[in-house]
């Protein structure tokens, strides 16, 4: 089942197969949750949106086209459109919730709460950042999307991704550049 | 060599993507199990033949129920014109002696009573009914 993929696996969904059915929840939950995560800064709405974001895959599975889109792209911008709709609902910004840190962890508690501290710092600045910035900011840098895959997620052209994501940079940086001492990274080098 | 402004701006930054590349926030053993709960109810719901829908009734198809259907219409049909029939058609039954004072004629069913009773009324009083 690995090596099948998600637009494979979502035609073995649409015919029954109980094991597509699971290889996707596992392969794709993480995927929509950490996405919503990351532009909603707030751990229980995220859920909320991973979870809506999926039932929508498993209703499009019968109609699913092969080659017409990548499951991927099409789950990433259902996730964004979802958080952008609870952003503007509410009226607010992203919340200010850090992301958790895991636990499991050989390091110190000296670099876990430095390394904390940094996710935390990044968290911050994405949360003021543009709703498309930092969108645009999360596919590139976080999730590791290329430029046009980016442009195919959020329908615009890879001349707005570019500079989307170039403003957003800016942006960040300067958040961390502030808070430069107290994160630790002048003791990295 | 020192480094620029921007080259420390961009390796602390590129330092804080990496961190947060490494640690992805994981979904919780919750919602994983609900996220599949509904993958299965979904795709047995897939898996059911689609039920026998009645096909939408139109307006005038609810309407001709409500009235009892066809058979009513043309009853009702039948109604309307003989409704129609006697409104033009002379009126048997009423008195010779009426349609005599009034004039007979084909034109009197025709003609527009500007003072409907008046008439009646006259051959009252002169003893004509």
């Amino acid at each position: 089942m690995q090596d099948v993929s998600d637009e494979a696996m979502l035609v073995l969904f649409a015919n029954g197969d109980p094991a597509a059915a699971r290889a996707l929840t596992l392969r794709l939950t993480p995927r929509a949750f950490g996405h919503a995560m990351r532009l909603l800064g707030n751990r229980a709405e995220a859920e909320d949106v991973a979870q809506e974001a999926m039932l929508r895959l498993w209703r499009v599975a019968p109609e699913w086209r092969q080659g017409e889109a990548k499951v991927t792209t099409w789950l990433y911008r259902v996730v964004a459109n979802l958080c952008t709709d609870r952003l503007r609902r509410s009226g607010r910004g992203v919340a200010l919730e850090a992301v958790p840190e895991p636990e499991d962890d050989a390091r110190g508690p000296h670099e876990r709460m430095q390394e904390a501290a940094r996710l935390d710092a990044l968290q911050d600045g994405l949360n003021i950042l543009p709703e498309r910035q930092r969108q645009a900011v999360v596919l590139r840098h976080i999730e590791g999307l290329s430029n046009p895959e980016i442009a195919d997620v959020m329908e615009i052209s890879v001349d707005a991704v570019e500079s989307l994501t170039a403003r957003g940079k800016r942006a960040l940086s300067a958040v961390l550049e502030g808070r430069r001492e107290e994160l630790g990274y002048a003791d990295d080098r | 060599m020192p480094m620029t402004d921007k080259a420390k701006h961009d390796s602390t930054l590129d330092a804080a993507f990496a961190a947060a590349r490494a640690q992805q926030p994981e979904p919780s053993a919750e919602l994983m199990a609900r996220v599949l709960a509904e993958a299965e109810d979904v795709q047995a719901g897939l898996a059911r033949p689609p039920e026998r829908s009645r096909p939408k009734r139109g307006y005038l198809r609810q309407f001709l129920d409500a009235m009892g259907g066809w058979p009513a219409m043309t009853g009702l049909a039948a109604a309307g014109v003989a409704g129609v029939w006697l409104g033009i058609s002379p009126v048997v039954g009423v008195s010779d002696a009426l349609v005599n004072y009034l004039g007979t004629g084909d034109t009197l069913g025709y003609a527009v009573d500007v003072m409907p009773g008046a008439e009646l009324g006259l051959a009252w009083e002169e003893g004509a009914l």
